[in-house]
């Protein structure tokens, strides 16, 4: 309670009203008294001056009366007698000198009017010369030649000044309660003689009743007026500023502190006509602009809030369906063991452009693709669909893969006001022959393990983009493929993955990581990726569309193969498979007869000279070839550089050496050493085409 | 591989039959070499002769020589793989083809 009283005092006197009309008033009476002050001051000096000046006049006046020679004469007189009533007087200069000087006295209204003689060897002492009092003093005139000690020391100094020091006028000023007396004023002025020298002091004494009396009534009225002047002034202040200042004040600040705690309009419009005075009007007009402006911004910014997060739950709707659109079930043709296909995408934000896709596009021909749409976000997402819908649809029409992507090109070139353009790297694969057709639209070049090797990129010169321009060629490339290679195709999402260092993955980091296991499944092949690129970029943020394809060829329909013991009897088992298959492939005669002489040429050199234990054949062919490949573990042996015979030399001369090979050079298309892994590849190549 | 001999006096015809290869040339050389003594003509007959690979050749450059200072040799049905192996080889220059 009592607190509380003390904090409504606390709060009032800090208020505004109260500091302004207090601090008025004190200055008022502050004010006042300063004034009041000057103005007693003044009086006093003025009144005292007036009065000083009346006294002097009367001395000069009673200065005329004596005769400055004749100052010890007049103290001759005898008996020393003053001018009481029945006396007579002893000279009768002195004595008119006396009436005279006794009628001014009574005339001019002073008190005192003698004159002295001062010893002027210490002015100690002086002799009365004249002595006249007014009537209505109570004084008693003192005798001619009275003698008496100088009052005191300021007396004895204007004394000393007159005789000495050629003072004309001395002044003592005596005010109220000196010795009980009234104020009054003693004006002093030398007597002279007809030589100039100071032979008496005239002095006067004047009463100053009337300052007295005067001032008290001026402090009197100037109190009076004061205080009713200040309080009244103070009052109507206090009003005016009340109500035209620190009300309306108060109520601005009221609305603003309410606002502040409640962000909403008030009911009753408290700051409409709060003020005639500029300033505050203006305030007040502010802080309502304030309120209206605030609440705006509140309505705007939940507004785009709620707009910004409808837009997210769009957004994730989106990454779904284009999450659904990629083919994602895996494996995808589980009837088909001749190939094994995986493939991700991992979007950078949450739709992207990057691409992959694959078909079968009829039982013996498999085509996939990688690819990367410029840009991410929408609109990247936007052109990804298209991009994949248009190649997909080409691609069932049977064209040859430079073709697709022709027509590809100029489809995504119409309409392509954006200026999106997409890479995009591009591979059918007959699976029966093995032969792999592709096209690179400026895309990275993929990588590629032939069986028992390490994973190489297949550097080939890429075309042109897509979407680019229309009119581009694209060239068609073509590599025939054995059982058990493998293809690896991606975006740059993963070779310019990005660690806090600011290093790429990079294309030689990539190879490493997909030569770290040879014999990963291709799905185990894209994660060991994956998580290369995860713990290489650690916690720098992924920037691109990270994507991957991994194909691997188990076998090729019209591809097969023998392994044997490199031996005579075998040698036995390779004729019958040789001898199977070109029936199987219905071939002419005489091309059988030379696949089984250059059969017989190379087998019977692995299995009677190379030292190796093992040896595989494999035949292969499609429309224009037949693909012989031997490989053996014996010793490298490169038939290419061997001596051909002379085989002009006559019969003698002839050596027997070195024939077989130099027949099957002369009777295949194409042949090709390489020592791989440990072991001797020979391909021989003969052309099939009638 | 079949081998069928037929002796008149001194001229002896040898059909082939089937393939003259690393595997079944020793045995042909082996065949030949047990019925040439006293031969002045010899007669290659490679009508059923379905190819030769350079085992073969060795064991025909063989018989050549010998004939040579025995008499000669005469190949006859030869067909297309085997004359083509004989002219990549230039066989066909050393031996009597007819």
């Amino acid at each position: 309670m009592k607190s509380s009283k003390v904090n409504k005092i606390k709060s009032f006197t800090s208020g505004l009203a109260f500091r302004l009309i207090s601090g008025i008033v004190l200055w008022l009476f502050i004010f006042t008294v300063i004034l009041s002050s000057i103005g007693y001051i003044q009086f006093t000096e003025s009144l005292t001056q007036e009065y000083n000046d009346s006294a002097f006049r009367t001395a000069e006046s009673a200065a005329m009366l004596v005769n400055g020679d004749k100052i010890d004469e007049y103290l001759r007189t005898e008996d020393g007698r003053n001018g009481q009533e029945g006396s007579t007087f002893v000279g009768e200069e002195y004595s008119d000198r006396w009436n005279r000087m006794n009628l001014l006295c009574q005339k001019q209204n002073v008190t005192l009017i003698y004159v002295i003689k001062v010893d002027t060897s210490d002015y100690g002492r002086f002799l009365s010369v004249f002595n006249t009092v007014n009537d209505g003093s109570g004084y008693t005139p003192w005798e001619v030649g009275f003698e008496r000690e100088t009052t005191n020391e300021e007396y004895e100094k204007i004394y000393r000044d007159i005789y000495e020091n050629g003072l004309e006028q001395g002044t003592v000023v005596r005010t109220e309660g000196l010795g009980g007396r009234e104020a009054h004023i003693t004006s002093l002025i030398p007597i002279k003689d007809s030589k100039g020298a100071v032979s008496a002091i005239l002095c006067v004494e004047r009463p100053m009743d009337e300052l007295v009396s005067g001032r008290k009534e001026y402090l009197d009225n100037i109190l009076v007026a004061t205080i009713v002047l200040a309080v009244f002034s103070g009052a109507c202040l206090a009003w005016y500023l009340k109500r035209h200042f620190a009300k309306p004040v108060e109520r601005i600040s009221a609305e603003a502190d309410r606002f502040a705690r409640e962000n909403c309009f008030a009911d009753n419009a408290p700051l409409e006509d709060i003020s005639q005075i500029r300033e505050l009007r203006m305030l007040a007009s502010s802080i309502s602009k304030m309120e209206e402006d605030t609440l705006r911004y509140m309505e705007d910014l939940t507004r785009a809030t709620a707009e910004r997060e409808r837009i997210a739950v769009e957004l994730s709707l989106a990454t779904t369906i284009q999450t659904n659109i990629l083919p994602s079930t895996f494996p995808p043709y589980p009837n088909r063991k001749d190939f094994d296909i995986f493939a991700s995408m991992d979007a950078a934000k949450e739709v992207g452009g990057d691409f992959y896709d694959f078909y079968l596009l009829d039982n013996d021909r498999l085509g996939f693709l990688v690819a990367d749409v410029s840009g991410k976000g929408v609109p990247a997402a936007l052109f990804m669909m298209r991009a994949k819908m248009t190649i997909k649809s080409l691609a069932e029409s049977g064209a040859d893969v430079n073709v697709i992507l022709s027509e590809a090109n100029a489809k995504l070139c119409e309409g392509n006001d954006a200026g999106m353009f997409v890479t995009a790297w591009l591979g059918i694969v007959d699976t029966r022959t093995g032969t792999l057709a592709y096209a690179n639209a400026g895309h990275n070049p993929p990588l590629i393990r032939h069986r028992d090797g390490s994973f190489e990129y297949i550097k080939t010169r890429p075309s042109f983009i897509l979407a680019g321009m229309e009119g581009v060629p694209y060239k068609k490339n073509e590599i025939s493929l054995l059982p058990g290679d493998e293809i690896f195709l991606y975006t740059d999402g993963v070779t310019e993955a990005t660690n806090l260092d600011e290093e790429l993955f990079g294309e030689a980091r990539l190879r490493d990581t997909l030569n770290r296991d040879p014999n990963e499944t291709v799905e185990a092949r894209c994660k060991t990726v994956k998580s290369a690129i995860d713990s290489f970029a650690g916690e720098a943020e992924q920037f691109d569309d990270i994507t991957m394809l991994s194909v691997r060829f188990n076998s090729f329909q019209d591809y097969e193969s023998i392994t044997t013991l490199a031996d005579s009897f075998s040698s036995e088992l390779v004729w019958e498979f040789i001898n199977r298959r070109t029936k199987k492939a219905e071939l002419p005669r005489n091309i059988t007869n030379k696949v089984q002489i250059i059969v017989d040429e190379i087998y019977s050199n692995i299995y009677l000279y190379s030292g190796a234990t093992k040896a595989e054949v494999s035949f292969f062919m499609d429309s224009e070839h037949l693909i012989l490949t031997f490989r053996d573990n014996g010793k490298p042996y490169d038939p290419l550089t061997a001596a051909e015979p002379d085989i002009t030399l006559s019969a003698d001369e002839r050596e027997v050496g070195g024939l077989g090979i130099f027949m099957v050079k002369k009777m295949a298309t194409a042949l090709e050493y390489a020592y791989e892994d440990g072991a001797n590849l020979l391909t021989v190549t003969i052309s099939v085409k009638s | 591989m079949k081998i069928n001999q037929n002796r008149e006096a001194e001229k002896l015809t040898v059909a082939i039959e089937g393939r003259l290869d690393t595997t079944t040339a020793p045995e042909f050389e082996k065949a030949l070499g047990e019925i040439m003594g006293g031969v002045t003509e010899l007669v290659l007959d490679m009508t059923n002769l379905e190819y030769v690979s350079s085992a073969g050749l060795r064991v025909i450059l063989k018989a050549q020589k010998v004939m040579f200072s025995q008499g000669k040799m005469t190949l006859t049905g030869v067909n297309e793989s085997v004359m083509e192996v004989f002219e990549i080889t230039g066989f066909s220059d050393i031996l009597n083809i007819q």
